[in-house]
């Protein structure tokens, strides 16, 4: 079946679940028909299919089109001069055809998915619960089947945290892996940009239609190049890493271990090892973030502090009392705390194994307490924010069910643009397992 | 400082937080904004006084690449 046959199921599926799951913000129905055209059309004259070939594709609403400025979440608009995102080029130039733009956390400021503005997107497997954030519409569209490939960004854990709540693959690429041009920014030294999908694969597909070099992104220019080739997975060493006082669940404890023995037996060398201390670099990350948005955000806390949710506004304003001196020695100690954190963590092992959030997702609780909003953020974030600070690549991956019947997860941390590396053992891991493959209750055939 | 926070926080707030910057780890147990900033303030500054060097901080996807292929 041709794009163009297709595309009226493609969104009819969309209008049936949206009132539901509440993942898109705007559907671009006529640059989806365009697309899909382009698609038939290029495959018409006899070309080779490109890597994204009629696959769908949506974004978090934090990328320009040509068409359209993104809200970041808020309203009115986050303010912006941007104009079409690099990796919007790149995915229509893969061949994907371009659905619309995703609902995500205020500033993609948040851990949940509940937007003050945009209303609160659902857990396809449990509408009743958090999809986790702040890429939350990114996960809830591609876990409902709406999307193939969806688009995340992650400063602290915001596609990694969604990705495990919502039971989809989902990578953060290392810092300067993918051009964020065109990007409104959650944190200018720390925004990654990301694909979210059902398979690791599919995730690998789009890494490679979005990576590379931007003039327009700096960021991108000292990145080695992406390999033709996945890199080989015989022998490597696998550490499953955990470090003192990590509060899990028995269900997560569990599928991890389970994880390990699936992988030993795919022919990985596995083995535990305690992580460095993640509690500076969590900490640190914490001191970049904050500063970044009490800036970008600043004039809005002061001027105007009911426009913005109780969410973002209790988890970004600390940094208007972070001084600059601090700022500048969070950022002047990234080198050396990753020199050290590749010392220790890689000596021993490959790839890092370890857990992205302690639980299945939770239920969704409005909180007005702003120190309660920002303790429940710290404590999801715990184990995701260090890779950020120290922008080395993590990829979440689906690793079973807890007993409410919610999607779990491990992730891999590999060295500095490793990425490949983590998603060849994440496609031979989903090769002989079958969460990934799993539909969600309010889920239509995959798009 | 107070003028920067405007309408978020209170006086005693910004007073707990100017008064967290002369104090110890140890005693940063207030809560609230004030709190989390003080304790992220105080931890950044102890980490940077004990790092033998600060590396440029604009330099850090060039380190990340040389630290990418040295390991």
């Amino acid at each position: 079946m041709s794009s163009r046959e297709r595309m009226p199921l493609i969104l009819s599926r969309i209008e049936q679940l949206q009132p539901s799951v509440n993942c898109f913000v705007a559907l671009d129905e006529d640059g989806a028909r365009t697309t899909a055209e382009m698609s038939d059309r290029h495959l018409e004259q006899g070309n080779p299919p490109r890597l994204l070939e009629g696959m769908t594709a949506a974004w978090k609403d934090v990328l320009g089109t040509a068409g359209r400025r993104p809200s970041g979440g808020a309203s009115p608009a986050q303010e912006s001069r941007t104009g079409e995102a690099t990796i919007i080029k790149r995915l229509r130039d893969a061949g994907a055809l371009m659905i619309g733009a995703l609902n995500m956390d205020e500033f993609a400021a948040g851990g949940t998915g509940a937007n003050a503005h945009l209303g609160r997107c659902t857990n396809p497997w449990d509408p009743s619960r958090i999809t986790g954030g702040s890429s939350g519409g990114t996960a809830a569209a591609v876990a409902a089947g709406l999307v193939r490939i969806a688009i995340g960004s992650d400063a602290g854990g915001s596609t990694r945290l969604p990705a495990a709540l919502c039971g989809v693959t989902g990578l953060k690429p290392t810092y300067g892996r993918v051009s964020r041009h065109g990007a409104l920014a959650r944190s200018w030294s720390m925004d990654c940009l990301g694909p979210m999908a059902l398979t690791a694969v599919d995730c690998e597909a789009a890494l490679r239609a979005i990576a590379g070099t931007d003039a327009a992104d700096p960021t991108t220019l000292t990145a080695p190049p992406l390999e033709h080739i996945s890199p080989t997975t015989n022998g490597l060493r696998i550490a499953i890493a955990t470090h003192e006082g990590t509060p899990l669940s028995d269900h997560v404890r569990a599928a991890i271990g389970h994880a390990g023995t699936v992988l030993r037996e795919l022919g990985f060398a596995i083995h535990k090892a305690e992580l460095p201390d993640i509690t500076q670099a969590n900490d640190l990350q914490q001191v970049l973030v904050k500063c970044e948005a009490a800036a970008m955000h600043g004039r809005r806390l002061r001027d105007a502090p009911d426009s913005i949710g109780i969410e973002a506004r209790s988890v970004i304003r600390e940094g208007l009392l972070i001084p600059a001196t601090r700022y500048i020695e969070a950022l002047a100690l990234r080198e050396v705390m990753l020199a050290r954190f590749v010392d220790e963590a890689f000596a021993t092992a490959d790839v890092l194994l370890a857990p992205v959030y302690p639980d299945e997702a939770p239920h969704a609780i409005a909180r007005q307490d702003p120190r309660a909003i920002e303790n429940a953020f710290t404590a999801a974030a715990r184990q995701t924010r260090y890779a950020n600070y120290l922008g080395l690549p993590a990829l979440s991956v689906p690793a079973g069910f807890g007993p409410n019947g919610m999607p779990l997860a491990f992730q891999l941390i590999g060295r500095p643009f490793d990425e490949l590396r983590l998603l060849a053992i994440a496609e031979r891991f989903q090769d002989v397992t079958g969460f990934h493959r799993q539909h969600a209750p309010n889920a239509v055939q995959a798009a | 400082m107070k003028d920067d926070v405007g309408p978020l926080m209170d006086a005693d707030a910004v007073r707990a937080m100017l008064d967290l910057q002369a104090v110890t780890i140890e005693e940063t147990e207030h809560e609230g904004v004030a709190g989390t900033a003080g304790r992220l303030n105080l931890r950044t500054r102890q980490l940077a006084d004990a790092a033998p060097v600060l590396a440029d901080p604009t330099a850090f996807g060039a380190a990340l690449a040389r630290i990418g292929e040295e390991s």
